[in-house]
């Protein structure tokens, strides 16, 4: 349904142009949930407005590659077409429900504006499927709140009616920039709950994007590991979790706290800072925070290679080279 | 709310009381004497002395002071030195050019204002937006005067098209009336016109690229209905503030534009009193521009309400 061909993404910016995507391909099947997991500044944000082109133009130059949903390419469209795409066909819900509805309109109104940019219908018709949403999404007493202004709900209950909104016209694709990372923990598991019931319900594709492993970790069937605006890993939930030859993902997967963990052991971390983007790349991006980094790292650009069914990793490592090293790091330890 | 708008009014007490003293101090030890004023240079010192005695000018200050304020607190403002009309009945008088011109002047602004603002965020990456940037500065900086009387010598003197100064009550002819305040109008407006849309183009841009305008851009809504309707009425409150400040100034009188078209308001009448040494008018007009000042910004203040609900005032 969604195939992503070597997409590029350039952003112009005052301290020069930040190479934000480098090259990504993917595809993503109709109903299929994928999950791209990355740290800050990885470009899985921009990566995912890119799909509805939703980055602040001009700024942003898409300078290579392209984004095929549904068969047409989405950075070859007007502006018109793209927008009438937007809603639709592909939605979107974001990072921080406290600041993604508007302040000073009503619920009610938000919704019935976001019904009927996409269908032709009265205000009392549109009034009514609002109601319904808004029930499909876990609001209770949808018609006294569909008057309440947006201060007047928690941030979960924002999120619920952000997603009530992504619902509008129901859409093939719905991507989730972060959904539960501005949330407390056990609201972060309602709402990816109710990710889960809609996706049942509404049977859409979902890409949900996040730098926590644990949040796709129930919830997709393949995960995209990002770094440095290139893919560094793909495969099933199962590969990346258990089948990992890919040294940035081993680390993240090393850095998630553990319940089972003693009290005295420290967290573990990946030292350095992700590779700043404005910069010259050369060699693997993930080469000097790597524990396993070769002199020959510094010099080869690792591109994916398939190591199983549908599983890629960019890492110059072999499956037994990356088994002897762990080994070895572990046995330091 | 209501118990707001109560505490509100009843904060004013304090400062109007605080606000006559001042004024009465500076009119009375500003140097000039109106008894010699309505007399003339040639009139005998003791003339002068009765007339002094007779508007109570030979009193020590304080006393004069409470004899003033204890009139003024049951609402009576005294009478003009010049004309022996009350006070209350010459602004009273005045207050309907000045309000006209006002309206008027704003009604045009925001006309202008608004539209201009709204299409230069919609065409925010083009040269539209420092072209508009030059010409909002050029539209403050023009000093009133300069510009008046370039109207007045374009399109009155020149081609004459409109009269060169005078006022009409609306009351008489709406058509007159607008054909007189249409160039003081086209002054006051072009600095107004500058203020506001460069606030609300600013502002405007604040919320441009906040989360909530994405949310509304990825459900694929217009991007001119994005522009009027959501950002617009989030950039409302900072030009609310200025557009309030502006028409309370407004309405203490416009006085460079009101002496140069010769309008009768309130601007006019504060320096012709002045200039006649008119002291219960002046602390007149100044103590009810100073209420003026204090309505509209409370009024400014309830409006916040209504403007964004997250203001709530209980």
């Amino acid at each position: 349904m969604l195939e992503v061909k070597g997409l590029k993404v350039r952003i112009h910016s005052d301290k020069g142009v930040v190479k934000a995507v480098n090259g990504v391909s993917f595809t993503i099947k109709a109903g299929q949930t994928v999950g791209i997991v990355g740290e800050s500044g990885s470009g899985k944000s921009v990566l995912a407005q890119s799909l509805m082109r939703l980055n602040p133009e001009p700024t942003t130059v898409y300078t290579e590659g392209e984004i095929l949903f549904q068969d047409r390419n989405i950075l070859a469209l007007t502006d018109k077409e793209v927008r009438q795409l937007r809603g639709s066909d592909i939605a979107m819900i974001f990072q921080d429900p406290m600041s993604s509805l508007n302040p000073v309109f009503k619920i009610g109104d938000q919704l019935i504006d976001a019904i009927r940019a996409k269908q032709k219908m009265s205000r009392k018709t549109a009034k009514q499927k609002a109601t319904e949403l808004l029930k499909d999404v876990g609001i209770s007493d949808p018609d006294r709140r569909m008057g309440e202004y947006p201060h007047q709900f928690s941030g979960g209950m924002r999120q619920r009616v952000l997603i009530a909104m992504a619902l509008a016209s129901k859409p093939k694709l719905l991507i989730a920039d972060e959904p539960t990372t501005a949330l407390d923990v056990t609201i972060q598991a309602q709402i990816l709950q109710l990710l889960k019931n809609i996706q049942n319900k509404y049977g859409m594709a979902i890409i949900i994007i996040t730098h926590d492993l644990g949040v796709v970790a129930n919830m997709a069937d393949n995960i995209l590991v990002m770094y440095s605006g290139r893919i560094v890993e793909e495969g099933s939930t199962e590969d990346i979790f258990y089948r990992t030859t890919m040294p940035y993902t081993w680390s993240l997967l090393r850095a998630l706290p553990r319940l089972d963990a003693n009290d005295q052991e420290q967290l573990v971390t990946i030292k350095g800072n992700p590779p700043n983007l404005l910069g010259e790349m050369k060699g693997c991006s993930f080469y000097q925070r790597c524990p396993f980094a070769t002199e020959q790292c510094a010099l080869s650009d690792p591109v994916l290679r398939e190591i199983g069914k549908d599983h890629r990793v960019a890492c110059i490592l072999s499956e037994s080279e990356f088994i002897d090293q762990v080994n070895q790091l572990q046995s330091i330890q | 709310m209501l118990k707001y708008t109560v505490n509100r009014l009843l904060s004013t007490i304090p400062v109007m009381i605080i606000v006559s003293i001042i004024v009465f101090m500076i009119v009375h030890l500003t140097p000039g004497n109106p008894a010699y004023l309505i007399l003339g240079e040639d009139s005998s010192e003791e003339s002068i002395a009765q007339l002094e005695k007779q508007l109570g000018l030979d009193q020590p200050i304080v006393v004069q002071f409470f004899d003033w304020f204890k009139n003024v607190i049951t609402g009576d403002l005294g009478q003009s030195i010049y004309s022996s009309e009350p006070v209350l009945q010459i602004i009273l008088d005045r207050l309907g050019p000045t309000f006209s011109l006002m309206m008027l002047s704003m009604t045009l602004a925001l006309a202008i204002a608004i539209p201009a603002a709204i299409f230069v965020v919609w065409k925010r990456n083009t040269i539209v937006d420092p072209l508009f940037i030059f010409t909002s500065l050029l539209g403050v900086s023009i000093p009133e005067f300069w510009f008046a009387m370039l109207l007045v010598l374009g399109v009155a003197v020149a081609i004459p098209i409109f009269p060169v100064a005078g006022y009409v009550p609306i009351v008489e002819s709406v058509n007159l009336w607008f054909y007189h305040l249409i160039l003081p109008a086209i002054v006051l407006a072009t600095v107004e016109i500058g203020l506001i849309a460069r606030m609300l183009r600013d502002s405007m841009l604040d919320n441009v690229h906040q989360d909530y305008t994405k949310t509304v851009r990825a459900q694929g809504i217009k991007e001119s209905m994005i522009l009027m309707k959501y950002v617009f009425a989030n950039a409302l409150i900072p030009t609310t503030t200025v557009v309030g400040t502006m028409v309370a100034g407004l309405l203490g009188g416009a006085i460079i534009v009101e002496t140069m078209f010769t309008i009768p308001g309130i601007g006019q009448l504060l320096i012709d009193s002045i200039h006649r040494r008119d002291y219960p008018v002046i602390q007149g007009v100044v103590l009810i521009i100073a209420g003026i000042y204090f309505l509209i910004n409370l009024l400014i203040d309830l409006l916040y309400t209504f403007l964004d609900p997250r203001i709530r005032y209980d």
